[in-house]
């Protein structure tokens, strides 16, 4: 047991010193994102399929700037039930399945902490335009609405230097963008995501 | 760095969870309402409905009613929910009724049909069934859109301003309701399914009362 512990001391040790990235290198990262609506109106279920692209090139040893996409697909059923016009005069009793697939695209920037062992935190902001495209079916009906919106992404998470050129990455965000659901009242589109992915380094 | 393989396999495959899929919403239904808003039901007390469908099928464009055991029970279920309402049911039609319910069913048909403003009456087999017992050659006029997707079979009900028809010059079809998706397999009616769309029609317009 103490000779495991003492190699993986020694392994942490001897990554530690490569997980501070130089000035001038980049990352490219790539991963799998969950997302949590916070404002629910429409869709409340988590989106286990989604993913992310993110590339930063280190300006500094603790600074970074780069472009980074992500995508999340949220769905729901929703069983039936009677939806009214404001005014009253129309009226729809109907089964649904509801969908929203979001995509922001990205201009992000990110300041990192003194390595801890294999992890490089860091905490950072993301500012570019979310697409979103939001459709029902109900019967043979469809209702669907396109929109484009600027989006705002900060985020905490760290790089893990696993490898001399490869390695893991951990982040948690909250995306809010100003779109109009169309559907609901619901004017913006927001959630809380979580990324696992690997991390590319290139020098 | 295995860990992170397996986490991310993972979530691929928690990515592709199972929803329900649109071919299967295909065969649920959907219960359309609308009214005239310039309309005050507790003006009208009296009403009239045939015990026999309108038919618009595409296989049998010559058929034009539908008759039975099915076309009742959708009819005495609209008169149920009519008379629960307060109206009263006159069965003579005369100049005296004020309410015409006219029901057609559709069918078969490769387009979905948008109305508005004054219909092609030449779908609707009422238009004559008014007129016949009237002598007036009115156009039926829905004051708001209404949409029929008639490739899953569709059951219009329109409820027709008779009482002041002369005066207007038309037939204005002050309540509609649309249900869709009532269809069985054989494309024949599910009758269990379409009995309550038709309750659930009168319940979602609560303002239909005399």
């Amino acid at each position: 047991m103490k000779k495991i512990l003492f190699s993986i001391c020694i392994l942490a040790s001897t990554f530690a010193a490569k997980a501070q990235v130089q000035q001038g290198s980049s990352i490219f990262l790539v991963g799998w994102e969950i997302g949590i609506p916070l404002n629910n109106d429409y869709i409340s279920e988590t989106s286990w399929g989604g993913g992310y692209f993110d590339w930063r090139k280190f300006v500094k040893p603790n600074l970074s700037l780069g472009f980074a996409m992500s995508f999340n697909a949220f769905r729901q059923y929703v069983d039936t039930k009677t939806y009214v016009s404001d005014d009253q005069s129309t009226a729809v009793t109907t089964r649904m399945m509801r969908y929203q697939n979001v995509l922001p695209f990205m201009f992000n920037t990110c300041y990192y902490f003194k390595a801890m062992g294999v992890a490089l935190p860091y905490v950072g902001l993301g500012v570019g335009a979310e697409f979103s495209d939001q459709w029902m079916y109900y019967s043979s009906f469809t209702s669907s609405n396109r929109d484009w919106g600027f989006v705002a992404r900060p985020t905490v998470g760290a790089i893990l230097r696993l490898g001399e050129d490869v390695g893991g990455h951990v982040g948690v965000g909250y995306n809010i963008a100003a779109i109009d659901n169309g559907f609901t009242d619901q004017n913006s589109i927001q959630y809380v995501y979580f990324q696992l992915g690997l991390s590319f380094y290139s020098r | 760095m295995r860990y992170i393989l397996l986490l991310l396999i993972a979530g691929l495959i928690a990515g592709c969870s199972t929803v329900k899929h649109s071919d299967e919403l295909l065969a649920e239904p959907v219960i359309y309402t609308a009214r005239d808003n310039a309309a005050n039901f507790s003006d009208y007390l009296t009403f009239y409905i045939s015990d026999t469908i309108g038919l618009v099928d595409g296989d049998h464009p010559d058929d034009s009613t539908l008759i039975g055991a099915d076309s009742k029970a959708v009819v005495d279920q609209i008169k149920k929910n009519m008379t629960d309402r307060g109206y009263s049911f006159d069965a003579s039609l005369d100049t005296g009724t004020d309410l015409g319910v006219s029901v057609t069913l559709m069918r078969n048909l490769l387009d979905d049909y948008y109305y508005g403003g004054y219909w092609n009456y030449y779908y609707n087999p009422y238009y004559y069934y008014w007129y016949g017992w009237y002598g007036w050659y009115y156009p039926y006029y829905y004051p708001y859109v209404i949409y029929v997707p008639t490739n899953q079979g569709t059951i219009i009900i329109d409820l027709v301003d008779l009482k002041n028809a002369h005066s207007a010059e038309k037939f204005v079809v002050i309540w509609n309701a649309i249900i869709s998706g009532y269809l069985d397999a054989n494309n024949n009616i599910n009758l269990q399914r379409a009995v309550e769309a038709v309750d659930q029609s009168f319940t979602q317009s609560p303002y239909l009362k005399h």
